[in-house]
């Protein structure tokens, strides 16, 4: 009899331990993908940001080819001086924006889309004479 | 008889056990909703970011905005056809001649804004996705 006392009392805390620890698991599981949604979103909206971005620069060279807004930076295609420090043309789209860089006498122009603390990075190669853009790519 | 648990005992467990799933299971079920929910609006997030890139790579091959395209709907001219894009009963309708498509399912997208800032510039605006491209031709 003695040996028994409490089993019933250890049993609900057992059960109880579960139900907590399924309900802590599903809570930072709903935070997680919540999280994770949102970060997606951001960043697909920080994409259009840049491909308008590009969109933008490339109407610029086509006005003017010799149009630069900062000097040739190394070492090349520095995501980080282009997020941060590159100067450019920023341009305010829906409820976000993008800065379209381009360094002088470079063939290549970028657009960094921005929304929220997502960043897009884009890059296209340059041809003038006629003019026209290639080597689309994300850094 | 002296083995099994007393009345009490048995009580207070049951009490306990009650008293913390009735506290523990709307937590639960909260967390499951909102789970749903959030897997809900990720793959609306996906048909957004597919329409958009659907509409960008159609307008980009388009060789002119045709006259008459408003804010609310775009028509241009693609490999000598005409299409239109516009939302209707808050769905993507996609117009190529006369075949009617629908992008996507009612109330899925808000928003389908269009802006034209020179002849070959378009804005879109698809909810909270925005961007401007030019046509290639």
């Amino acid at each position: 009899m003695n040996k028994r006392r409490g089993v019933a009392l250890l049993s609900v805390i057992i059960i109880v331990s579960l139900l907590m620890s399924l309900a802590v698991i599903m809570a930072k599981m709903v935070y997680n993908e919540h999280g994770t949604a949102v970060n997606l979103l951001r960043r697909e909206e920080a994409f259009w940001l840049a491909e308008a971005g590009l969109a933008a620069g490339k109407v610029k060279l086509v006005q003017n080819p010799d149009w630069y807004t900062d000097l040739p930076h190394y070492p090349e295609d520095d995501s980080h001086w282009l997020k941060e420090e590159a100067r450019g043309i920023v341009e305010s789209l829906g409820s976000g924006e993008y800065k379209i860089i381009r360094e002088k006498d470079q063939n290549q122009l970028f657009a960094v889309g921005h929304k929220g603390r997502s960043r897009v990075v884009l890059k296209i190669e340059l041809f003038f004479s006629p003019f026209r853009s290639t080597n689309w790519a994300e850094i | 008889m002296k083995k099994a648990f007393t009345l009490i005992e048995l009580l207070l467990a049951l009490t306990m056990l009650t008293v913390l799933i009735i506290a523990i299971m709307p937590s639960i079920g909260t967390s499951w909703r909102t789970w749903r929910k959030l897997a809900q609006a990720s793959d609306i997030n996906q048909t957004k970011n597919i329409v958009m890139t659907r509409l960008v790579n159609d307008l980009r091959g388009a060789s002119q905005i045709v006259n008459g395209s408003t804010s609310s709907e775009v028509s241009f001219i693609l490999s000598g056809e005409t299409l239109n894009y516009t939302l209707i009963n808050s769905k993507v309708r996609r117009k190529k001649g006369g075949a009617v498509g629908y992008l996507t399912n009612e109330n899925e997208i808000k928003t389908l804004l269009f802006d034209y800032p020179t002849g070959k510039m378009i804005s879109i605006k698809l909810d909270d996705l925005a961007t401007t491209l030019v046509l290639r031709n």
